[in-house]
């Protein structure tokens, strides 16, 4: 069902409940990979999805459509990241260690991935990324969403969108150079 | 060398765009059911700050006209004394008397008077032959020479 579609069910009397189960149907799996990405730990993924559609529920009455339903909730999905990213580097710099180390430790220890060592090389290389970066990285990259709706998402310019995938090309090629 | 760590290289990348992770069994169906919980739990609690919430302000609102109130008045108290205080103690030291007994004064004339004392009128209307004979049927002879006496 289109989104415009989902909407005007989600106006009609009674529909709400119904209309919102089905936008987590289209969304949810979507939306979690792209948190996913940003935090490397299930655990923490999983608690972030949960806050970003318990928000998106709260909110959609006040939805006015100025944005597409995919870019808000994108919006709300990244917020909800990278507010918790800057939580858990502030609790890991008042305990004296690298939230950056932790994130790699994570991903090395992760029983949930299948990947070879290419693979698992690159994305250590994403995480090392500073947040919003990899959160246009990420976007850009792996979701090869446009630049003009990762705008949307992150109330960015697009010009300084490419600046910021640019950079974060090059340190990952270095890094990648570096280490293979 | 410089293709095999070009990440934008087509093969590469599709490579690299894979995803290695995989989810836990039913993971996505379980977040839908916690989430429906966490809805449920919610609405629960705004209605019961949908009742609270028009009553709190009236509250508030209360609270807030009380606290300028006391404000305003613990304010005007707090100045006013050392001008007004002075004047209250001149008049109640000198000039309160005088405008406590004019009062009483003004009072005794608004209640008594002459003009509307229905008695002082029927005053006026006695002749002087009526008063004699009263004085003459009424009052004794000791009381007539002791009147004499005085003039």
């Amino acid at each position: 069902m289109e989104d415009k579609d989902l909407l005007e069910l989600y106006r009609e009397d009674g529909k709400q409940r119904y209309a919102f189960n089905l936008i987590v149907d289209k969304y949810s799996e979507r939306l979690y990979w792209h948190i996913r990405k940003m935090v490397a730990s299930h655990d923490d993924a999983n608690d972030i999805l949960q806050n970003t559609l318990l928000k998106a529920w709260k909110n959609l009455e006040g939805f006015r459509e100025e944005s597409r339903l995919y870019t808000w909730l994108y919006r709300i999905a990244t917020n909800e990241s990278l507010t918790f990213l800057k939580r858990a580097r502030l609790k890991a710099t008042l305990s004296l260690s690298d939230y950056s180390k932790q994130l790699e430790n994570q991903l090395e220890a992760d029983a949930y991935f299948n990947g070879d060592d290419t693979q698992r090389l690159f994305r250590k290389a994403v995480l090392k990324l500073p947040d919003k970066q990899r959160a246009v990285f990420s976007m850009r990259y792996f979701d090869d969403m446009k630049y003009e709706d990762i705008s949307e998402v992150l109330g960015t310019s697009v010009g300084a969108l490419k600046a910021s995938y640019h950079h974060a090309f090059q340190k990952i090629q270095n890094f990648l150079k570096e280490h293979v | 060398m410089k293709t095999r760590f070009d990440i934008e290289d087509p093969l590469f990348k599709n490579h690299l765009k894979e995803n290695p992770f995989t989810l836990p069994h039913n993971y996505i169906e379980g977040v839908k059911e916690s989430l429906s919980g966490k809805i449920e739990e919610q609405s629960k609690k705004v209605g019961l700050w949908t009742i609270l919430k028009p009553q709190l302000s009236l509250v508030t609102a209360f609270a807030i006209v009380f606290a300028v109130a006391y404000g305003i008045f613990g304010l005007s108290g707090g100045s006013l004394p050392t001008t007004k205080k002075s004047s209250l103690q001149v008049m109640s030291s000198g000039q309160m008397p005088y405008i406590e007994e004019g009062f009483l004064k003004t009072s005794f004339i608004d209640f008594f008077d002459s003009s509307t004392d229905s008695l002082s009128a029927k005053h006026n209307d006695i002749s002087q032959e009526e008063l004699l004979d009263y004085i003459n049927q009424n009052v004794d002879l000791v009381t007539l020479s002791y009147l004499e006496m005085r003039d």
